[in-house]
This record gives C-alpha cells, sequence and structure tokens, in this order.
C-alpha cells in the first residue's frame, strides 16, 4: 500500500458539489465517485472536469463481489470505461453482494464467514482484475444488520482471508466497524488489532443513526467522536494513503465537510 | 445450503419476495427488509418532489405498496425505481396525483431514456431533443437540445 499516492484526505463526490469541489481543490486530497451514478457521456465529461482538478477516486457499490454467481459483465465494462476515463490510483468495492437469483437487493448484503464466501470473493476480483489491468484493488468491510448462520470463523478473520486471498488492499470504514461493534458487541480497537494493517490503504468516515434500535452507517450524520478516536488509534499504525469523509443525505454546508476533512488531514499528518 | 441458496434465499427475505434463510434472525431480517424499503423511498422522494408533495401523507403507504409489487434494477436503481413508480401512478383515478406524476416524469425524461428490458444498461442518458410540457408549479413548455440545455418557456 505504500506505493500507491499518498492523496490525504477528501470527501464523497455528489454532482451537486462539483463547483464547490473545484473551487476548493486546495483543501481536497481527492474525491470518491460511485461509478453507478455517473451514466452516459455528459456524466463522464463533468467528472472528468473534477478529475483535472482533484484526484478522482472510484467506489464501486454494484459490483456484488461476494456473488456466488459471478459479475455482470456490462457492470464491469461500465466500471473498466469509468476507470479509463478518469484514471484513478486504485479501485474499491466491498466484502458484499447485492444481488441473487435475478433479485437485486438495492444495498450492501452481508456474507456468511466461511471459506466459500472467501473464495468466491478471490475468484470475482480476479475476474475483474482482467478487466481493470494495472489498478490496484481495495475491499472494504461493511456493517452488517445480522449475522449469517455457518460462520467457520469470525469476522476480522474472515476479512483478513478475503483480502490476502484475493491479494487486495483494504479500505477500512472505521464507521462500519464503529456500528458493528455497537450492534455485536465487541471491542472496536481489539477487532482492528485483528486486521491485516499492513494491506489498509484508504479509510472511511461517516455519521450515522440510531433507529429500530441498531445503529444505522446511514451516512447522514457528521463523523461521531469514537470514529475519530479509531482513526487517531490506527493512522500510526497503516500506510493509509486517503481518508474519504461520506456524506449522502441530510446535506450540511460544504464548508462543514472541509472542515472534517481538514480534521482527518492533520490526524494523517501527526506522528506515523 | 451452498453459498449460491443462501445468497437467493436472503436477497428474496430482504426484498419482500419470500422467506428468509433459516438460521437468520426474522426479527433482524425483517428490520433490514424495512430499513432498505425506507432508503428506495427517501431516494425517491428526491426524484419525485411533485409526487412526494401531491401524496402527503399517503406517501410512505404508496410507496410501500409498489415496494412489494417491483424491484428495480439496473445502475440507477433509484432512478429505474422512481420511474416505475410515477409511472403507476400516472394512471391513478385522482388528477392532482395524475398531474404532478406526469410532471416528475417529464424532469426524469430531460435527463435520461428508460428501456423495455430490466438489467444494467436499462435506463442511459438522453441525448436528442425532447419536447414536453409541465403545469406545476408553473405551466411550462420544455425543450431539451441535444448537449443537455434546457429551455424553459412559460406559458
Amino acid at each position: 500500500m505504500a506505493d500507491l499516492p499518498f492523496l490525504g484526505a477528501g470527501v464523497s463526490f455528489r454532482p451537486a458539489w462539483r463547483w464547490e469541489v473545484i473551487r476548493h481543490r486546495g483543501e481536497l486530497g481527492a474525491v470518491e465517485c460511485i461509478p453507478e451514478d455517473v451514466v452516459g457521456p455528459a456524466a463522464e465529461r463533468d467528472l472528468t472536469l473534477v478529475r483535472d482538478a482533484v484526484p478522482v477516486l472510484l467506489h464501486g457499490i454494484g459490483l456484488s463481489l461476494g456473488s456466488a454467481e459471478g459479475l455482470d459483465p456490462e457492470r464491469v465494462r461500465h466500471v473498466a470505461r469509468l476507470a479509463e476515463a478518469v484514471s484513478p490510483p486504485w479501485f474499491s468495492e466491498h466484502i458484499a453482494f447485492t444481488r441473487a437469483g435475478g433479485v437485486e437487493i438495492g444495498h450492501l448484503t452481508p456474507l456468511p464467514f466461511t471459506r466459500e464466501a472467501v473464495a468466491t470473493v478471490a475468484r470475482n476480483v480476479a475476474e475483474l482484475r482482467r478487466a481493470l489491468p494495472g489498478l490496484p484493488i481495495l475491499l472494504e468491510n461493511i456493517a452488517y444488520p445480522f449475522v449469517l448462520p455457518g460462520a467457520e470463523m469470525t469476522e476480522a478473520e474472515f476479512v483478513r482471508a478475503v483480502v490476502e486471498e484475493a491479494d487486495a488492499g483494504l479500505l477500512l470504514d472505521l464507521e462500519n466497524v464503529h456500528a458493528n461493534a455497537r450492534n455485536h458487541g465487541y471491542d472496536a480497537t481489539a477487532y482492528l488489532e485483528s486486521l491485516p494493517l499492513e494491506r489498509v490503504g484508504e479509510v472511511h468516515l461517516a455519521g450515522g443513526v440510531v433507529h429500530d434500535g441498531q445503529y444505522v452507517d446511514s451516512h447522514t450524520r457528521p463523523v461521531p467522536e469514537e470514529s475519530w478516536a479509531l482513526l487517531e488509534w490506527l493512522a500510526p499504525r497503516t500506510p493509509v494513503r486517503a481518508v474519504i469523509i461520506e456524506r449522502d443525505d441530510d446535506l450540511p454546508p460544504f464548508e462543514d465537510l472541509l472542515a472534517e476533512v481538514a480534521r482527518a488531514r492533520k490526524i494523517l499528518d501527526g506522528p506515523r | 445450503m451452498d453459498l449460491a441458496d443462501l445468497q437467493r434465499r436472503l436477497a428474496a427475505g430482504l426484498t419482500g419476495r419470500g422467506p428468509g434463510p433459516e438460521g437468520v434472525d426474522p426479527g433482524a431480517l425483517e428490520r433490514a427488509r424495512r430499513g432498505l424499503e425506507s432508503k428506495r423511498r427517501r431516494a425517491a422522494a428526491h426524484l419525485l418532489p411533485r409526487l412526494r408533495a401531491a401524496l402527503g401523507a399517503g406517501w410512505k403507504d404508496r410507496f410501500a405498496e409498489h415496494a412489494e409489487r417491483y424491484t428495480p434494477s439496473g445502475l440507477l436503481y433509484h432512478v429505474d425505481d422512481a420511474w416505475e413508480l410515477a409511472e403507476t401512478l400516472a394512471r391513478s383515478p385522482d388528477r392532482e396525483i395524475v398531474q404532478a406524476a406526469r410532471d416528475d416524469l417529464v424532469s426524469l425524461r430531460l435527463r435520461w431514456v428508460r428501456g423495455r428490458e430490466a438489467g444494467a444498461g436499462r435506463l442511459r442518458e438522453r441525448k436528442g431533443f425532447l419536447i414536453a410540457r409541465m403545469r406545476r408549479p408553473v405551466r411550462l413548455v420544455l425543450i431539451r437540445l441535444p448537449g443537455g440545455r434546457v429551455w424553459r418557456l412559460k406559458v
């Protein structure tokens, strides 16, 4: 991961922010875009305008790398085309699946912590690499609302096994770690200590809400202090190249996000 | 149960298309299903502001009926979802709802073209001309030019 370029801190991209991003390019290390939201030449043109000001990371949500049924070739082609257009330093996706049996779930859904699931992700990542030759791939841990039956290992062992067998980097979503620790009753720092921290290339931070008694990683609130504490613990222990502040809804003034970006950058610039 | 079978059952349980897999807490699965429906509903509200306003307190229930019947697909998943809902409500017996649906559909059609077949590429960017009318909040004729610029003429 230390071979990847150091970008610092940035935000998840929303098209409505493109002029703010360009205006504040000196304060942003990168923006992260969801390729599934960029459809058509006009949207691609807008994104390349942004790319000329700030590095653009591509973060997929719909490839369904955990699908036993394999990848959708049309979605893979879409990602490959966009990667060629914006030249990201790496591509990221999730340790999850999003469709099965012709049904789109519309959300990142957990995998069982099994050898079969590890092998499935590794196989799909190998197929993805053929479409993205030479582009490093990072895989993100997800928040899970329930544990699937038949677990053969712990979640941390599962994430380690996946990234090692897929030979991928790790995009560590600290808000997902925070959510899972709260909802499933484990210590977040102990969880992080079990991961292959030398593979962490990127970190996500976001804020969530409590709903129906569960903490939900909704990306609708400022980053909570618990997640900032996890970043402060993590930063000196990993070669992390970028931290992205994710905000999807209840959008605040852009300056509020820039303040979170600045805080993340300060942590990254601390002793490492 | 192999992984493929587990995933099919989980997809069915999370979208209300069938029972979830054995061994998954039914309460947790139902909470997750409601959470996904809520996420779809919020996204649709952004894309269909006139319908959201016209339906008022009835929005949540109408969306729940739609979610029970339809599972969206494709790269622009939420746009597909909103489009299907608007087309359904454009056939409503309530004139206010019909007009709101038609106006919201014009907004969607200015940006995208929706094909007949479900799949990753069902929605694609509109490229050519489009002339359409909108009634709310004011009566407009909209002319979309190739390249995306839209002229709005009050009538």
